[in-house]
Order: C-alpha cells, then sequence, then structure tokens
C-alpha cells in the first residue's frame, strides 16, 4: 500500500495504482472522457489533469501512477484552469448542437461543460465538419460532434476482439473510420453506443424516438442465452424504447451483446403474436384468451381420453423464465405423460442417460476470466455467447490456452469459403478469439 | 546559395569540429573513417574489455547532453538502462530530423556516417542492447541509401554481427526510412512508427528505458549524440568537457540558416559566442541589420538582436537568456523580415504536423494559426494578442508530447519580443516591414 494526500485528506492505496484509482477510492470525481475503467488508458483527452505537488505542470490522473507522500490536488486553481482549458478545447469544434442531437441528457460532454465550460466562446473561426460514416444497421454516426477519446477504438481492439474502427488522418483532419466499405459487425458492437461521450455514435433503431428523461427504467434479465445478462428496460407510454445493460460484474459487467441490444425491437413488432388465434375452417381467427384456453383444456382431454396420457408431451422454448418452465413441467408430470422439454433444436439425446443432474457451467461465470486452459466443443463461440467469448478473450491475453472442437461450419462470418465446408469434427485449432497482433499497422497506437 | 558540392574545403564545418573534421563530402567510406581513426575506439574497447559501466562513467564525465532538442544528459540515460533485463534491449538512432531549421543530422549522415554506426557500437556495448535500428527522415532517401552502404561496409568489416571482433559482444545494426511526419521525430512516436502503427507518441512514464521499442528496454539518442561517442572514448571524457564549458561539454553542430550570407553546418565549441557563429555564416546577408533570432530550432522561442549578441551558444546561457538551444537550428531573420508573417509560417507547421490524438495540441494549433492567419490579413483585433497568449498557456504543459510546447512557446516569444509588429497589423491592416523578400 502507498501512503498519499488526496485534496488534503490521508489515504492508503494499493502499489501501482493511478490518482484516478485513488479517487475513485475515495468518492472524489475527476472530469474525464478517455478514461473508462475497463480499457486501456490512452491519456488522450487531457480532462482529468490534476495539480501534483512538485511536479512543473499538471498530470492525467489517469494515468500517473501514485508515489509514496504524493500530494495531490483534483480541484485546486492549477487543476481547474488546466480542466477548463481542456473543455474549451474540446468545445470550439464542436457543433453545439445539444438540442437536435440524441445524446442529449445523457451526454458527458454536455453534462461537464456545464461545470467546466464557458458560457460563450472565445473562438470565432470556421469550425471543422467531419463527414458520417455508415457503421451498418445498428450504429448512427454524426461524426462532427467525435472528440477523439477513442473509447469506441479501444473497445474494437480490447473487448470485442476485431479491430473495426480505428483513427486515420492527423490533427485536425482526424478521424474515426472503418476499413474502406466495411461496416461494424461485432457481436458486441452496440457497446460503442454506450461508451461514446458524445453524440457521434448512437443508437440507430433509437434515435429520435424519445428523450433520456422521458423514460422509465426497469431491471430484467435478458432471455436471449443462457448468461442471463442484466438489462434495463426503458418503457416510455408502456412500449419499450430501447434496453440497456445494467451493470453486474459476476455476468455481464458493463456490456451487452447486440442481440440482448437491439431484440426488444421484435417486441413492437407488427407481425409479433400478441394475442390467442385458433384456425377454423383452414383459416386463423383471433380469440378470447378465455376461448383460447377453453378449447387446449377440452382438446387435450380429449386427446388423453382417446389415446391415453403418454401421447402428450410438451415442448417449451428455453427464452422462458425459469417459474414458467417449472409450471409446465408439474403440468405434464400432473396431466400428461411427465415428458417435457426445451431442447427444441436438438435431434440426439442419446446422452441423456449418462448424465445426471441439469447441466450447468460448473463454475462462476466470472470465474472464466481466471482459467489456464479451455476446450470448447461444438460452439462458434462468439456467435453463441458473445460476452463468454469477452472473458475468454481477456484470458486469451494472460495466455490462456484455449482450444475449440467442431464449431458449427458455416457459423464463423469471417471464415473463408473453404473454411466453411471444411468439417471440423477432428481439427483442434488455436481459437480465432485471440486479439489481434498488434503489428497489424492501421491507426493503432496502444502496445497491446 | 545551394548546397555544398563536394569536394568541399575540410574546414568547410569549422576550424573547431571534432565530429566533422575532415570531410571533404567524399571521403566517407569506411576505409577513409579509418583512415581519420575510426574504430579505434570501439577496438580499443573491446581489446582492453573496458566494463560498460566504465563507458557510461566516461560519457557522464564528458557532460555530453542530447543533441536532439532536450538535452539530457547521455550518460544519465544510459544508466537507466536496466542490467539484468533478460531478453533483447534496443538501440535507437533518432535520424528523423524533421525540425524546421535543423539540418545538421543529414549532413552528419551523409558525410560522416561511419562516426554515428561506431557510436552506436560503442552505445550497445555499454547499454547491452542486442539490436540497434537507425531512424532516418522520411525525405532524405538519398542518406538512408548512403546509410545502407555504410552498413554493409561495416558488417563486412566485421564491426557488427555475432562476436564482435572476437569478443563475446554482439550486435546487430539496422537503418528504417520513416515517411516524412514530424511527430515521428518525438522519440515515442518515433517507436511506435518502428513497431509499424501510426506515428503518436505515448504517454511517459514508462520511459523508453523500461518500456521502448516492443515493450522492451530502448535508449534512444540524436544521430549527433551517437557521433560525439567515438571521440569521447579516444580522448577521454575530460577532454570533451573541457572543449565545452562545465554541464555542456563538448562540441555542437549548429545549422545557420535565414539571412545570412554563408547558410550551413558549423560544428563549434558549445559557449562560442553567437556573434562569432554568426560570422561563420559569413555575417548577414546583404549588409543588412539582425532583428531576430531562434537559437535552437523552430519549437523555440524567438530573441530578439540585442538579447543575441550577447549569448553564447550553450545550453545553459541560452536558456538563461529566455530560449533553448534545442537541436542547435539557428535561423537569422533580418530587418526585412515580418514577424506576423514568420509565426504564421510556424503555426501552420505545428498546427499541420499535430498528431491529433490529444484534445489541446489537436484543437489549439489550428485555433492559434487561424488567428495568427487573421491578424496577418488584417481582420485582426487587438484582443486577439491575449487571447493568443492565453490558448498558448492552455496548450503548453497540458499535452501529451512537447509538440503542445513547440507550437504555444513560439506564439507566446514572437508576440511578447515584437508585439508592436503585430499592433501595427491590426491597426493599419498591413506590415511595418512591406518589403520582405
Amino acid at each position: 500500500m502507498v501512503e498519499i494526500e488526496l485534496d488534503g485528506k490521508q489515504m492508503e492505496v494499493a502499489e501501482g495504482a493511478t490518482i484516478m484509482d485513488a479517487a475513485n477510492q475515495a468518492g472524489i470525481y475527476i472530469p474525464h472522457f478517455c478514461y473508462h475503467r475497463k480499457l486501456t488508458i490512452a491519456a488522450n483527452c487531457r480532462m482529468c489533469l490534476v495539480e501534483v505537488e512538485k511536479a512543473p505542470k499538471p498530470l492525467p490522473a489517469c494515468a500517473t501512477p501514485v508515489m509514496k507522500g504524493m500530494k495531490v490536488y483534483t480541484h485546486s486553481e492549477q487543476a481547474v484552469t488546466a480542466q477548463k482549458g481542456v473543455m474549451e478545447f474540446l468545445l470550439i469544434n464542436h457543433p453545439l448542437d445539444c438540442p437536435i442531437c440524441d445524446e442529449g441528457g445523457e451526454c458527458q460532454l454536455q453534462d461537464l461543460a456545464v461545470g467546466y465550460g464557458a458560457s460563450g466562446s472565445r473562438y470565432e473561426e470556421t469550425k471543422r465538419v467531419v463527414t458520417d460514416k455508415n457503421l451498418g444497421p445498428l450504429i448512427s454516426t454524426d461524426m462532427t460532434r467525435c472528440i477523439y477519446c477513442t473509447r469506441c477504438v479501444r473497445f474494437g481492439q480490447e473487448i470485442a476482439g476485431v479491430m473495426e474502427l480505428g483513427m486515420i488522418g492527423r490533427g485536425e483532419h482526424a478521424e474515426i473510420i472503418t476499413f474502406v466499405g466495411k461496416t461494424v459487425d461485432s457481436e458486441l458492437s452496440g457497446n460503442v453506443i454506450d461508451l461514446c461521450p458524445v453524440g457521434a455514435l448512437t443508437s440507430k433503431p433509437f434515435r429520435f424516438t424519445a428523450r433520456t428523461w422521458e423514460l422509465t427504467r426497469k431491471p430484467a434479465v435478458s432471455p436471449h442465452c443462457g448468461l442471463g445478462s442484466n438489462l434495463t428496460v426503458q418503457v416510455k407510454q408502456n412500449r419499450v424504447m430501447r434496453v440497456l445493460p445494467r451493470e453486474n460484474e459476476a455476468i455481464n459487467e458493463c456490456w451487452l451483446s447486440d442481440k440482448d441490444r437491439f431484440s426488444y425491437e421484435g417486441l413492437n413488432s407488427e407481425q409479433r403474436l400478441a394475442r390467442p388465434m385458433l384456425k377454423r375452417g383452414g383459416a386463423w381467427a383471433e380469440v378470447e384468451w378465455q376461448v383460447a384456453l377453453d378449447y387446449v383444456a377440452r382438446e387435450l382431454k380429449r386427446i388423453r381420453e382417446q389415446h391415453g396420457a403418454s401421447s402428450i408431451g410438451a415442448l417449451a422454448t428455453p427464452h422462458q423464465t425459469l417459474e414458467e418452465l417449472f409450471l409446465l413441467g408439474k403440468l405434464a408430470r400432473g396431466f400428461a405423460s411427465g415428458s417435457a422439454d426445451f431442447r427444441l433444436r436438438q435431434s440426439d439425446f442419446s446422452a441423456d442417460r449418462h448424465r445426471t443432474g441439469a447441466p450447468w457451467l460448473g463454475m462462476k461465470i466470472a470465474d472464466l476470466n481466471a482459467l489456464e486452459r479451455v476446450l470448447v466443443v461444438g460452439s462458434t463461440l462468439r456467435k453463441d455467447h458473445p460476452l463468454i467469448t469477452h472473458r475468454l478473450r481477456q484470458a486469451a491475453r494472460r495466455n490462456m490456452q484455449l482450444n475449440l472442437i467442431n464449431p458449427s461450419p458455416g457459423a464463423s462470418r469471417r471464415a473463408s469459403p473453404q473454411e466453411r465446408t471444411r468439417p471440423y469434427s477432428s481439427a483442434t485449432w488455436r481459437s480465432t478469439t485471440r486479439p489481434l497482433p498488434s503489428c497489424t499497422s492501421w491507426a493503432w497506437w496502444w502496445p497491446s | 546559395m545551394g548546397l555544398p558540392v563536394p569536394p568541399f574545403a575540410t574546414d568547410l564545418f569549422g576550424p573547431e569540429a571534432i565530429i566533422m573534421k575532415g570531410l571533404d563530402g567524399l571521403n566517407w567510406r569506411l576505409k577513409d573513417y579509418e583512415a581519420r581513426g575510426g574504430y579505434q575506439a570501439l577496438k580499443k574497447i573491446l581489446a582492453e574489455k573496458i566494463p560498460p559501466d566504465q563507458i557510461i562513467a566516461e560519457v557522464k564525465k564528458s557532460a555530453l547532453r542530447g543533441r536532439g532538442g532536450a538535452g539530457f544528459p547521455t550518460g544519465l540515460k544510459w544508466s537507466f538502462m536496466p542490467r539484468q533485463y533478460q531478453g533483447t534491449k534496443y538501440l535507437v538512432c533518432n535520424s528523423d530530423e524533421g525540425e524546421p531549421g535543423t539540418f545538421k543530422d543529414r549532413d552528419l549522415l551523409r558525410y560522416n556516417p561511419h562516426s554515428v554506426i561506431e557510436g552506436m557500437i560503442i552505445a550497445a556495448y555499454a547499454t547491452g542492447a542486442q539490436v540497434g535500428y537507425n531512424y532516418v527522415h522520411g525525405e532524405i532517401w538519398d542518406v538512408y541509401e548512403r546509410c545502407e552502404e555504410a552498413l554493409a561496409e561495416t558488417r563486412a568489416a566485421g564491426f557488427l554481427g555475432s562476436r564482435i571482433l572476437g569478443s563475446d559482444f554482439s550486435f546487430e545494426l539496422h537503418n528504417h526510412h520513416g515517411w516524412g511526419a514530424y511527430i515521428c521525430g518525438e522519440e515515442t512516436g518515433l517507436l511506435e512508427s518502428l513497431e509499424g502503427k501510426k506515428g503518436m507518441p505515448r504517454f511517459k512514464p514508462p520511459f523508453p528505458a523500461s518500456y521502448g521499442l516492443y515493450g522492451r528496454p530502448t535508449t534512444i539518442n540524436n544521430t549527433e549524440t551517437f557521433a560525439a561517442v567515438p571521440w569521447i572514448i579516444l580522448n577521454g571524457g575530460d577532454a570533451f568537457l573541457n572543449m565545452g564549458r562545465p554541464n555542456n561539454g563538448g562540441t555542437k553542430i549548429f545549422s545557420v540558416s535565414g539571412d545570412v550570407a554563408r547558410p550551413g553546418n558549423f560544428e563549434v565549441r558549445l559557449g562560442t559566442p553567437f556573434a562569432r557563429l554568426l560570422e561563420m555564416a559569413g555575417g548577414m546577408r546583404g549588409g543588412r541589420r539582425l532583428k531576430a533570432c531562434i537559437p535552437g530550432g523552430s519549437s523555440m522561442p524567438v530573441l530578439p538582436a540585442d538579447v543575441m549578441m550577447k549569448t553564447d551558444m550553450d545550453y545553459d546561457s541560452i536558456a538563461k537568456a529566455g530560449s533553448m538551444l534545442g537541436s542547435g537550428a539557428v535561423i537569422i531573420m533580418d530587418e526585412t523580415r515580418c514577424m506576423v508573417r514568420s509565426l504564421l509560417r510556424l503555426s501552420y507547421f505545428y498546427f499541420e504536423e499535430s498528431c491529433g490524438q490529444c484534445t489541446p495540441c489537436r484543437e489549439g494549433t489550428g485555433w492559434l494559426y487561424r488567428m495568427v492567419d487573421r491578424i496577418e490579413h488584417g481582420k485582426g483585433r487587438l484582443e486577439d494578442l491575449e487571447l493568443l497568449d492565453n490558448v498558448s498557456d492552455n496548450i503548453a504543459g497540458r499535452t501529451i508530447c512537447a509538440l503542445g510546447d513547440a507550437a504555444a512557446l513560439p506564439v507566446k516569444s514572437f508576440i511578447k519580443h515584437f508585439r508592436d509588429e503585430f499592433v501595427h497589423h491590426i491597426e493599419h491592416k498591413k506590415c511595418l516591414v512591406p518589403d520582405y523578400v
């Protein structure tokens, strides 16, 4: 432990911690944009400059390691002057179009401008305009608003495991872009919307439909995979407007996969089956719930009487909650053969006889990060479990050995045509989830 | 004037030269260098098995300071390299000479490349580096080709490779041709570029000595710094120190450019009066009066003539006068130079060369340039001068690398020393010195 003085208070912090870590520990807020606790340190926004005694100039809190006896002032005159200076620079080329910006109300730049910005601008020259980019159907861009914090770029490299965004150009001509003609296709791409501290990257399905302060927030759990990511469902007038991650370090951390984030759109689909229907005379007709339930009960009773209880089984979607599946199982045991299953896409059940209990991971999800060796059988990880893949990727970065057997052919989007048709049955190959080697020379500067 | 065409007089670079001594433009090859006493220092070290610590101590004693701009003591820098490190350590030569006004490394590599190579081999021996790179600036392809030829000669002579001259010491050296970005002259930007990435400076700490090229301990020095090393080994640190002044050892190559009769590189002892250097460069062109001088390359503060004429050319004297020796690029401006226009050119350079990584430099350099541009074109206001000063303050010392300071310092010093010219531009919407050439 290292003893330091932070804003006049003595405290102890772990060795190797940064001033930002110490401030977080002490509950002191230091303004920042590029810093994100899940990403590497870039120290490029310069918003977190603080005064350190005996240092000739203000130092970035996010990148400065604490040293014994260090005296740090986060809100001294020198620190605030530096922070205000940076804020002015960030705003001179920013369009200041908050009223028409989708980020308005939840914008880090807007929030901090209240504390560190001036009421008028001293900048009277022409402003920079940056052309928007096509990042695909999920992420909308207004690149003139970008403040080049490179959170999105680092996210692709470090968390999503694919380098899809990068910074080209120099100085004022710098731009965040994709590879020429490419879109952002990672299974975790939507997280850059949350990461972007300004309105440069916003949600394409959500944009312009609601303001953040109009939404009520409901905690929920994602039904789309076995992970159970924690969600915040945001509702306006009884309509789900968007879904955001709810932080849970044990499960999804602060991330969300794209299927969890964007599948709420199905809720509002016109094609969604929202009321019961019966087929009469070859045509579907909408009926009341009571009519439908009576019909089903009557017919099931008839079938049991005519063909016996063993002729009735129950299949349910695994997207149901545990409670509902339990009730269905209870119904099947009481009323029918007791045969109930949720494995709708499985045809080979021969392993059932050799297994007792429910199959499960056998460990906490968070413990995946600490594994030394992993063998994955029959899964295209990044498609099936994007966030478990992320944990394995972090482990792989620390030299965990990952082997895959028989990942479903054709599922790997990045596989070449030959690879897609090649059977993987006996092949064991090094993971595709290892991070790209740092020697790829495209707008990437942080040593990995 | 143009470049001197070889063969030229062997005292072209000044009578006090030690690095550039006896060069006529054609005698750059290995045999010529050896005839001048080249590779004797390396042979002496390997034959006498001088321990690395002793070499570092000798360099420390010589008070050799980094010739690239920052003036950091070289021996001290070498001593930061971890001794016990298992694995490859690197040595890098920063020949990415991009500072406007600086052209010494170009001539050094062109006319005396083996002095740099020998200096690097000795530095590798002292720091324990196994692999070295010489990063040559992008716009001097012919120099890069010459370095390649010189390196081939060195390899053939057995001064590079494994077990050099039958000793236990092995070192391999490569040339790398950059692509001309100014920012790649910043040492960590250079390392990024060498790794194949975009040239963007890293945040320090960690410094290259602990986390350098490919994350390994790395020593990075300027070309001229390496070139001085063989002389120090042969003649001793004290002899080198005595050529200059305390804390400012040895000779220094000054690139004198601008309104002088004979612009060029001049190697003089540190502490030489500025007037003497000006005289070596043939004095003021056309007999005009000296108005201002930037003594250390375009990123250093400008000094007015009267201050400059009283100043000696060494690190400490120039710092005392209010500027910095930097890379030793002496830019001379005579009475016909418009200081607003001169600053405009400098501001445009830093605006164009900012890497765009961190906020104050990316946004601020453009702001400075546009304001100076307005003043130059008769659209300035008096308040702009305070604003320029204040914006410069907000850039300097707030950035990842020194480019922010480099952009801010000229602006502050030009306004400080030549405020009347700026005011005249603003009030009369025209230049105080209309006849600039």
